[in-house]
């Protein structure tokens, strides 16, 4: 009870912040033609939700009791998406990577111990990392050993050529195919930055990002990122230039006051909007608690966001279904 | 020569005595080792004065500890790698201080590790409430860290009040290669304890109230009972004499995010020995 009467506090504070703000209802929802995957925490369980981009249209689609589903990717074809589900609780709690179809019928477990999947632009692959330990769970999203491709015609799952890759989170794979970017905590001789991995051989580079989770538009010129808990930057980006993102290039997209936060930005297939998780200081890794989070959409070109989704159920990582 | 120093203050140490309660009797530093091969030192309980009249740091006030088991060394990476737990430092190296951890992830280290040992977990996971009556390990409380620290002495230093000497007893900004370097790599407290000061600054259980000192309870005093930040002691080897002493105190958000985690920060494990 008294959780509920907190959420309900803090799903509403968000309304009030959002709308002092100036932010609420000032995008032409309706005109977007797309849906959105997210994940939410409801009745004590994670599940994965579809819901059109005007923020009508929502349904459960996973539904499951004790079985935590999150972290949902959509196939470029928008027929598919892979997610992690947990089962078990505590320092047993154990995350497995699975594919399923949009509605989230047909569920098959791709591998065990998976986490942090991304498709590659042909749909054929997914690329993902492995828990680093096994002995108990981790929540931690740098918490991952290696890059692993899976083949989806085949069902074969092949190791990245380079064996030394670590504590990888947030992958995407680049538009072109040929690079997969993700942020690196404490691995690989790195504190904390963000990397450009070649698919097909064994270097990586450094994106010249300062921040995390680093997220291709569809063209693959740009990428947005999260500066920091409280701010998404913009930028060009040219893979094939030894500095991929020049100084010059970035720029400050959306910010919100501090004890606020926004995460888990997405873009969407026309590259107009962004979709992403914004809330109360809370906790973005995957299964996290983030009372009060909700979904938003920003348009690219006027910097103009709002909510879509306005129950604060923790709705996070939001995924855009072409 | 490093060696018959170190024994020098062994020596020293078994030596000193300190004021006990009733139940202590037993008055001698000990060195033991853990059922998982993990050395640490059996601190008698006693009365020692914390703080200083320094800001931030004051009143000094008069504090009882109860004894204690406290690890010799900073936690290192191989200890991570025994318990299979990610390893999040930043500097990699079995033999250096664990960093990059935050403060839940210390916390957790010392369940797992009470866990392979057959103790019982001091921490709650879900709200990470600490048990002090539990028999496994945890991290110290502030007042454990300082009696720790001073090792009997009231001086700023435990080895005195001159900071040239910190070189000798601490790796911290004017003498690190801008890193940490192998743990236990400088002479030991009097207490036989090393890297107190520097290499990576230690949490502390407690949470962090600048005026706290002023209302701690005298004896076995565990911080406020709510905060957001944690208390951090002794200072890294990206700090200068400021923090890198007995008493100044500083602090840093308990929460697990990836993007405010520090190389500076790392811990040690304590136990109840009563």
């Amino acid at each position: 009870m008294k959780k509920w009467i907190l959420s309900a506090l803090l799903a509403l504070f968000t309304v009030i912040f959002s709308a002092s703000a100036e932010q609420y209802n000032v995008i032409d929802l309706k005109s977007i033609k797309y849906r959105l995957l997210y994940e939410s925490y409801q009745n004590g369980n994670w599940d994965i939700f579809i819901i059109n981009a005007d923020g009508t249209g929502k349904k459960n689609i996973t539904g499951t009791k004790n079985i935590h589903e999150m972290y949902p990717k959509v196939s470029p074809d928008g027929k598919k998406f892979v997610c992690v589900i947990d089962t078990g609780e505590g320092r047993n709690r154990k995350r497995d990577l699975y594919l399923m179809n949009i509605d989230g019928s047909g569920k098959k477990m791709i591998s065990d111990h998976g986490r942090q999947p991304c498709w590659s632009p042909d749909g054929r692959y997914i690329a993902f990392t492995k828990s680093e330990s096994t002995r108990r769970f981790s929540m931690e999203s740098w918490s991952t050993k290696g890059l692993f491709i899976y083949d989806t015609s085949t069902g074969e799952i092949r190791e990245h050529r380079n064996k030394k890759l670590e504590h990888l989170y947030n992958l995407c794979w680049a538009p072109d195919g040929k690079y997969i970017t993700a942020t690196v905590l404490g691995g690989m001789g790195y504190r904390h930055t963000n990397i450009g991995i070649d698919v097909n051989g064994t270097r990586y580079f450094r994106l010249n990002v300062v921040g995390c989770r680093p997220e291709f538009s569809p063209d693959g010129n740009m990428i947005g990122w999260g500066r920091s808990d409280t701010e998404f930057h913009l930028a060009k980006i040219n893979m094939n230039k030894t500095v991929p993102v020049s100084e010059k290039d970035k720029y400050s997209f959306l910010h919100v006051e501090k004890g606020y936060e926004v995460y888990h930005l997405d873009w969407s297939p026309d590259g107009k909007y962004i979709a992403f998780a914004f809330g109360p200081d809370g906790a973005q890794e995957v299964g996290g608690t983030a009372a009060g989070w909700n979904i938003c959409i920003a348009e690219i070109a006027t910097g103009k966001w709002q909510m879509i989704t306005f129950d604060g159920n923790q709705n996070k990582e939001p995924d855009w279904i072409p | 020569m490093k060696q018959f120093i170190i024994a020098a203050s062994l020596s020293a140490a078994v030596a000193f005595t300190v004021s006990c309660g009733k139940k202590n009797t037993d008055t001698s530093i000990k060195n033991i080792t853990t059922k998982s091969g993990i050395e640490m030192v059996y601190l008698p309980g006693g009365e020692f004065t914390m703080g200083s009249s320094n800001a931030g740091e004051s009143p000094a006030h008069k504090i009882k500890v109860s004894p204690f088991y406290i690890d010799k060394y900073e936690v290192t990476q191989g200890m991570y790698k025994k318990l299979e737990l990610p390893n999040p430092s930043h500097f990699k190296n079995d033999k250096n201080p664990a960093e990059m951890v935050a403060w839940v992830n210390a916390a957790i280290y010392c369940n797992e590790r009470s866990i392979e040992e057959g103790l019982t977990p001091c921490y709650d996971e879900k709200t990470w409430e600490c048990n002090f009556k539990a028999d496994g390990y945890r991290l110290p409380t502030e007042a454990e860290w300082e009696y720790a620290a001073k090792a009997g002495t009231d001086s700023k230093y435990y080895f005195g009040a001159d900071s040239k000497n910190l070189k000798n007893y601490a790796i911290y900004s004017r003498n690190s290669s801008g890193k940490p370097e192998t743990a236990g790599s400088r002479k030991p407290n009097q207490f036989g304890l090393f890297d107190m000061y520097g290499n990576v600054a230690e949490w502390c259980n407690d949470f962090y109230a600048a005026d706290y000192y002023g209302k701690s309870p005298a004896e076995n005093p565990t911080g406020p009972e709510t905060g957001k930040e944690r208390v951090i002691r002794g200072g890294s080897w990206n700090d200068g004499e400021e923090l890198v002493n007995s008493t100044a105190r500083s602090m840093d958000g308990s929460i697990s995010d990836a993007c405010i985690l520090r190389d500076t920060i790392g811990f040690r494990c304590v136990r109840r020995a009563e």
